[in-house]
């Protein structure tokens, strides 16, 4: 016992980090009620630049076209760096606020998530851009000291101790101003209801902007604090929101107390459970470091799931504010139609092109699925890649291994990835809005790093070998030699199933089903009070969402022949979720236009032929992701109905002009 | 589909997938070269791995390009690598200027991104099919196994490169001069048992398919069989970020020895640690640990450790090495020579001395792989001779030089550990003798 006590007392430093990251993630909630995914980011740019300037004097600004870098000092001291970065976690908290998050406060909920996840992008690129990488290149500097100290017979450096000890004066500082101060009194008021807060004569801009400036620099300070214990990587850094956003959710994304509390509990579970897979080696099949990640997560997905409605309202309330979801009209003739141009691109176009349709048509397919679920039912579930993955890994499991023949193998996949999707579904009966979301972010952790990165589901080596699809003796496969690879034979099986699936969920939006899930998506309770059933409809909806991911799951096995763990991340998953929302989450052609925005899709190829490829794309797709979600918070769908509505409306008033 | 961000995290650890196969001539120092003399008028008459090929007078190729391929990841958030292509293209450069090309004729270097992406990395290989290059280059491409089945239905060599997926090391028309994880593993098992005497193990690695593999079926099970008596391997997330737990684990037994296979980013927390937390144990690190900026930044926390590297260590007075350091600084605009490219501009130099040996057919893929395939003992450049036979480790039949030398962090400078001899004067362990000694 006294052992796991050792253990766990080894977990304080990155509890704290984890600790410290939550409480911003909070502050941020409480001011503009936003998850910021790219909280953590912001804590890693500033701390790349602290350290730059610590080590060359060099100010580097994140901003594209303007000088990376200006040179502030010959003799930089800890204290002029210490204040530049301050300075600069200020400058990025007021731009982060003013320039994306207030503008986006009225806002869907989703549409901030799609802006966060620019951020994330965009930070992650300006980093690699402007600062050297590679092996440790920048100097890492402990601000804190660091000599070993005896505790329980353990010996544990002091910095993690300090590190723990700033984390918990900070929370107990937060706590008093946040209940104390007149302040934090008008956060909460702002928080509460911000039209009232307005009419009180309360400044909630102002609020705002100083809470994401203390979020701001509270990220700048943990990632510097962190960075000698844990090294500097622009990913590994920004991966650190995953941990502090299952902290801040434990504490309702409200009580700082209960944060922090959950955040240091999370890192020393997890030195525990490391403690724990080394004496009890588990089977070989059970990755033990997925186990160190895995379980914070179950847990939290447990508590959180039993706590149910007692849950905030905040992300409640704001769940109804979707966008509209018109009627599929004309399904006959736009699928045939778009039908044959595709097959004709896929039987007269180059290689390149046919791997763009072919990327892009599986993707719309995974897009529909979010279509379906989030769009149509109002479920934000940020796991799809989670339930395309088990179907892919299940394909080359069952064909590969066990010689289970095509067309077999692929539907058994699917049928899997609907049980998965079942019970990954099952807490969005007690669980809504916001909370789900960051919910099913938990159970796409727990299946990435205990199903993806089991050797009995991927093989020894993580990256499982699918064999072709062959039926009667036709080869459906992509692979073929020369100029002929990404067989135009695939390309229409792949094609074929998305018009099949679109067809489906067209059909469905038509018919009461599709009515119980707009009506369960614009209030719960009145579609229960209408006869619906709502707990059924939902778990209807994760089960033909998952199948419509595993079939694009098992298409993209047939299409990689290789997959490993890092083609299903939950990464994957924001990424198409952000692009579903570009493209118009609530509509079946805002499938299709994220199918045609991903990356190596049908665009890509397009700016390929014209070579407009450069360092800088990535960058310039974060900023996009920004911009489109401030300007057209309803995706770009959503803004050509507006535009053909004003249109529409205008006209009367245009001929009463010209008759006159 | 993409996952654009997190990944890799294991991305990063690519740097640790590299391990000891980088940093030859990291270790070397850049001399001084301003002169417009050509490079190869200097150290024709010195004994490199280029042989005759090398010429006293500059040559420069004219004609019809040669088209060779380069494969990597260059704009990625989760990590991007381009000094890996910029050595390749200084390589080409030289070559183009003073050695002749190939066969008289330039080499054009055709470049493709993967973007980090399965798609990226596909698209690629389809690129290089499409443009009929004679062989390709790799680079970093964590995604190679879906590139690379492409390649190899085309039958179209993929030579070099850091190994960071699976199908690099084990496809038939891979060719790899370093030992990767694998090498590094075995080496610090014999490095250990042999030379340290240690009975009791603890082994450290990031949790992730190659480096999992090797950490635990190349270096715990090597070591068991090589006499070790317990052996205590501790898992830890790719992403973690503190690396006190794991390091307290696995010194848990009062272990002889603890390895260490992490990311290139672990290497100054994990040395610092070590060092807060009084380890006494003998530290094994790879050898992406072994960067000067590493051992400078982890200040007392890397004296005595040890590394594994797949070249000569500087000072040595290795020609290849100083004949590096010499192109780089001519032709290399503005390339650091010490890093990851040595390991590009290394599978390059082996590239052309196959396809110049071939003379009319050095632009035939078959033919080029056959050369590999049939090559013994083969001068590498800034490496050990290599041997294509697909039997140095049998699972892993790309790699064609896994042998390894252990170098020990003194007094703030590198040093031989591994015992010379007249005929083995850097201590190169033999990993394919030692595997197939204990099989």
């Amino acid at each position: 016992m006294t052992e796991y006590l050792r253990f766990a007392i080894l977990g304080l430093g990155g509890g704290a980090v984890i600790a410290a990251l939550a409480l911003g993630v909070v502050l941020e909630h409480r001011a503009s009620g936003v998850v910021n995914f790219a909280h953590a980011a912001m804590g890693m740019y500033i701390a790349f630049v602290y350290f730059e300037f610590r080590q060359s004097g060099d100010l580097v600004l994140p901003f594209l076209g303007l000088p990376a870098r200006i040179h502030l000092s010959d003799h930089p001291s800890t204290m002029t760096a210490v204040a530049v970065a301050f300075i600069i976690a200020v400058v990025v908290g007021l731009l982060v606020f003013g320039l994306i998050f207030r503008p986006l406060r009225n806002s869907p909920p989703l549409a901030r998530v799609v802006a966060s996840l620019g951020l994330l992008l965009y930070l992650q690129e300006i980093v690699r851009l402007r600062f050297d990488q590679g092996s440790a290149v920048l100097s890492l500097t402990s601000l804190l000291p660091s000599e070993g100290v005896e505790i329980l017979g353990t010996t544990i450096p002091v910095d993690r101790l300090w590190l723990t000890a700033i984390v918990l004066l900070l929370t107990v500082g937060l706590i008093a101003i946040y209940r104390y101060t007149k302040f934090g009194l008008v956060t909460r008021a702002a928080a509460e209801n911000e039209r009232s807060a307005l009419l009180l004569g309360l400044h909630t801009d102002y609020v705002g902007a100083l809470n994401w400036v203390g979020a701001s620099v509270l990220a700048g300070g943990a990632i510097i604090l962190s960075a000698p214990i844990s090294g500097l990587s622009p990913i590994n850094a920004s991966l650190l929101i995953v941990p502090a956003l299952a902290a801040a959710l434990a504490g309702g994304f409200r009580s700082f107390g209960i944060t922090a509390a959950a955040g240091i509990a999370i890192g020393m579970l997890q030195s525990v459970t490391l403690k724990l897979v080394v004496d009890t080696q588990p089977p070989s099949w059970l990755s033990g470091a997925g186990l160190q990640q895995a379980i914070p997560f179950l847990i939290i997905i447990g508590i959180i799931t039993l706590r149910g409605p007692s849950l905030p309202g905040r992300g409640l309330r704001l769940t109804a504010r979707f966008p509209s979801s018109p009627i599929p009209k004309n399904v006959f003739l736009t699928t045939a139609v778009g039908f044959l141009l595709i097959s004709v691109g896929l039987l007269t176009l180059s290689s390149q092109w046919r791997q763009g349709i072919i990327t892009s048509t599986i993707a719309a397919i995974v897009c529909l699925s979010i279509v379906v679920l989030t769009g149509y039912v109002g479920q934000i579930s940020l796991a799809p890649m989670a339930f395309a993955g088990v179907a892919g890994f299940a394909v080359a499991k069952l064909q590969g291994e066990l010689g289970v023949p095509f067309p077999l193998a692929p539907i058994l996949a699917v049928g899997l990835a609907v049980m998965i999707g079942l019970v990954a579904g099952i807490p969005s009966v007690r669980v809504r809005g916001l909370n789900l979301a960051i919910v099913t972010l938990a159970a796409a952790m727990a299946i990435q790093e205990l199903i993806f990165r089991s050797t009995a589901f991927v093989g020894s080596t993580g990256a499982a070998e699918v064999p072709n699809p062959e039926f009667l003796g036709i080869n459906f496969g992509i692979s073929a030699l020369g100029a002929e690879n990404f067989r135009a034979t695939f390309g229409i099986m792949a094609l074929v199933t998305l018009v099949g699936a679109g067809v489906v969920v067209a059909n469905l939006r038509r018919s009461a089903t599709g009515i119980r899930w707009l009506a369960v998506r614009a209030n719960e309770r009145a579609a229960a009070a209408a006869g619906v059933n709502v707990a059924r409809t939902k778990l209807g909806a994760f089960a033909f969402s998952s199948a419509l991911a595993g079939m694009g799951g098992v298409l993209l096995a047939y299409r990689y022949q290789a997959l490993s763990v890092e083609s299903f991340t939950v990464f994957a998953s924001l990424s198409l979720i952000a692009l579903t929302y570009l493209g118009g989450i609530a509509s079946i052609t805002g499938a299709l236009f994220a199918g045609l925005l991903i990356p190596g899709g049908i665009l890509t190829s397009l700016l390929d032929q014209g070579g407009s490829g450069s360092q800088y794309q990535l960058a310039i797709s974060g900023l996009a992701l920004i911009l489109v979600a401030v300007l057209y918070p309803e995706g770009i769908g959503g803004a050509i109905r507006k535009i053909t509505a004003t249109r529409k409306a205008a006209r009367p008033v245009e001929q009463l002009a010209h008759s006159h | 589909m993409k996952s654009k961000w997190w990944q890799l995290t294991v991305f990063s650890v690519v740097g640790c997938v590299a391990l000891g196969s980088t940093f030859t001539s990291a270790l070397a120092k850049t001399q001084s070269t301003k002169n417009s003399k050509p490079i190869v008028a200097k150290y024709c008459k010195e004994e490199t791995s280029l042989g005759s090929l090398l010429s006293c007078t500059a040559k420069k190729a004219a004609g019809e390009p040669v088209k060779i391929g380069m494969i990597n990841t260059e704009t990625a958030p989760i990590g991007a690598f381009p000094e890996l292509t910029a050595a390749t293209e200084t390589a080409v450069r030289w070559i183009n200027a003073e050695l002749g090309g190939v066969g008289g004729r330039p080499i054009e270097l055709i470049t493709c991104d993967t973007k980090f992406s399965p798609e990226g990395s596909q698209s690629c290989s389809q690129k290089m099919v499409d443009a009929k290059v004679s062989a390709v280059a790799g680079g970093i491409d964590i995604y190679a196994d879906t590139g690379l089945k492409i390649l190899e239905d085309n039958a179209i060599p993929y030579v070099g490169g850091i190994p960071a997926a699976f199908g690099q090391v084990k496809s038939p028309i891979s060719f790899q001069f370093s030992g990767g994880t694998w090498g590094a593993g075995v080496a610090f098992a014999d490095y250990a048992v042999k030379t340290l005497k240690a009975k009791n193990i603890g082994i450290m690695y990031a949790d992730f398919g190659s480096i999992k593999n090797a950490a635990i079926e190349y270096s715990a099970d090597i070591a068991k069989k090589l006499g070790a008596k317990n052996i205590e391997t501790v898992p830890f997330a790719i992403t973690a970020t503190d690396f006190l737990a794991p390091l307290t684990a696995a010194n848990s037994g009062n272990p002889d020895a603890i390895f260490v296979f992490a990311a290139d980013t672990a290497c100054v927390p994990v040395m610092r640690a070590s060092q807060e937390l009084g380890i006494q144990a003998k530290m094994l690190l790879v050898g992406a640990c072994a960067t000067p900026k590493s051992t400078t930044e982890a200040g007392v926390g890397s004296e005595g450790k040890l590394f594994n590297i797949e070249g000569p260590i500087s000072g040595g007075g290795d020609p290849d090495t100083v004949m590096y350091t010499s192109v780089v600084k001519k032709y290399g605009q503005g390339l650091d020579p010490i890093g990851a490219g040595t390991v590009s501009f290394r599978a390059m130099m082996n590239l052309w001395v196959v396809m110049s040996n071939l003379k009319e057919k050095g632009t035939e893929p078959q033919a080029i792989i056959d050369a590999f395939r049939a090559s013994k003992d083969a001068p590498s450049f800034m490496g050990h001779p290599y041997t294509c036979d697909g039997k140095q480790i049998p699972e892993f039949p790309a790699l064609c030089s896994p042998q390894e030398i252990m170098v020990r962090y003194a007094n703030k400078k590198l040093v031989q550990a591994s015992k010379g001899t007249p005929s083995n004067p850097y201590g190169w362990i033999d990993v394919p003798a030692i595997l197939k000694k204990v099989s």
